[in-house]
């Protein structure tokens, strides 16, 4: 799957279908592409960043999402249709603070080597069609029918209009973001979170961007980049920016199909 | 978390090489059903036929929870059936670390996660099982059938 073809096929595998099944597809191929622990740069999957996005230009599920909820494929992001969920996490973990306030949010804090830091800042997904969002679908697809059933907190936010929010909408916007703001380890570049936050508030990553850079390392002027998962349409907010939030759902629940 | 020797189910061992199950209605059953995988399988409305698929992505580094080593599996069907349930389980260099059930009615598909704990920094060999069955809606042809997947047993580094 580190094949952007191959990818795109995988995507298109099944025509026809509705939002609902098609994000549902989208995160199933996507979450075929993992790391796979190797450190050997010279054995990981590089590309140009716009031959990537050429090869899925042609994605047929991409362009029916983009017709049907382009805030999560190619943006801008829906300030007031943002969620958070506090999942219970793995028992060797410690519990989550099911709690969202301005006290509990984490500023940036110096970190290398993370293409999607989770130990500062907060991670939402935009709503859509009366949905949570795609970290909602995700959990739903892969944790939702665990016996027992597990734990969230399901929060509803409306960010400021003032925020800054980066798009990424293509896997050339997501490497020349790295190479703009880059930090290098292990002969990979990073983005330097520090220095992102110094001009924005929010990254917003959306899936055309994901389908078209998860896993892969771009080739920029700088180096190359290191590969990243993000899975679902995600804003990175390294400020806290939020007008309003309300938490609107406590699971146990039943799953969506 | 004690860990003890793999256990490989009954159901995984009779898996070996063959990933999908399909059922179809009685009536319509022309001979006894092959073994699995069943793929051979006929009936005389073909569109009849359930067919079920399991599968089961390579082992990683979480890129959601910090310090965890997850897998995700899947099975699928064709059409909606009775009930879906299967155990996921994780082994770390050749023993079982994880597992947790998962379970739904009258859907076409069932998605499952397991994870364990790692600490920072190391790399060890992993490998994701998927153990479980299909009971298929009334009128069908077998009831229910075992089902099962597994990964390639792969290094991960733990981040």
């Amino acid at each position: 799957m580190y094949d952007l073809a191959q990818r795109v096929a995988a995507l298109d595998a099944q025509d026809g279908g509705d939002v609902g099944s098609d994000v549902n597809r989208f995160i199933s191929v996507l979450a075929e592409v993992v790391s796979f622990g190797t450190e050997d740069v010279s054995e990981m999957p590089k590309w140009r960043p716009d031959d990537a996005d050429q090869v899925l230009a042609g994605c047929r599920l991409l362009a029916r999402l983009g017709s049907a909820v382009p805030e999560i494929v190619s943006g801008p992001l829906k300030r007031s249709a943002q969620y958070w969920i506090s999942a219970e996490k793995p028992g060797h973990l410690p519990p989550n603070v099911p709690a969202l306030d301005a006290e509990h949010f984490r500023p940036v804090a110096p970190q290398t080597s993370s293409t999607k830091p989770f130990t500062f800042g907060l991670h939402t997904s935009t709503g859509f069609m009366g949905t949570q969002g795609m970290w909602r679908a995700y959990l739903d697809l892969y944790e939702g029918s665990a016996v027992p059933p597990p734990v969230w907190h399901v929060w509803a936010l409306t960010a400021r209009q003032d925020a800054a929010v980066l798009e990424i909408r293509t896997a050339t916007e997501w490497a020349a973001f790295i190479d703009r703001f880059p930090v290098e380890a292990g002969g990979l570049l990073y983005p330097d979170w520090q220095a992102v936050a110094t001009q924005f508030d929010a990254v917003h990553v959306t899936i055309r961007a994901i389908a078209a850079a998860q896993g892969l390392c771009f080739y920029v002027p700088n180096g190359i980049t290191a590969p990243a998962y993000w899975d679902v349409e995600t804003t990175f907010w390294l400020r806290w920016c939020l007008e309003t939030y309300e938490l609107v759902e406590i699971a146990p629940f039943s799953s969506s199909p | 978390m004690v860990k003890r020797p793999v256990l490989i189910l009954p159901v995984l061992a009779a898996l070996a090489g063959g990933l999908a199950f399909s059922a179809i209605p009685a009536a319509a059953q022309a001979a006894p059903r092959p073994a699995p995988p069943a793929h051979s399988a006929r009936a005389a409305s073909p569109q009849a036929v359930i067919v079920c698929k399991a599968k089961v992505n390579y082992p990683h580094s979480s890129t959601h929870v910090p310090g965890t080593v997850n897998a995700t599996g899947s099975v699928t069907c064709t059409a909606p059936v009775t009930t879906i349930s299967f155990t996921m389980y994780l082994n770390e260099s050749g023993f079982e670390v994880a597992q947790r059930p998962f379970i739904n009615d009258g859907k076409s598909s069932l998605g499952g996660n397991v994870a364990v704990a790692c600490a920072v920094g190391t790399t060890h060999d992993y490998q994701a099982f998927l153990s479980g069955t299909v009971k298929f809606p009334p009128g069908y042809t077998p009831p229910i059938e075992g089902i099962g997947s597994q990964s390639p047993n792969l290094p991960v580094k733990c981040a």
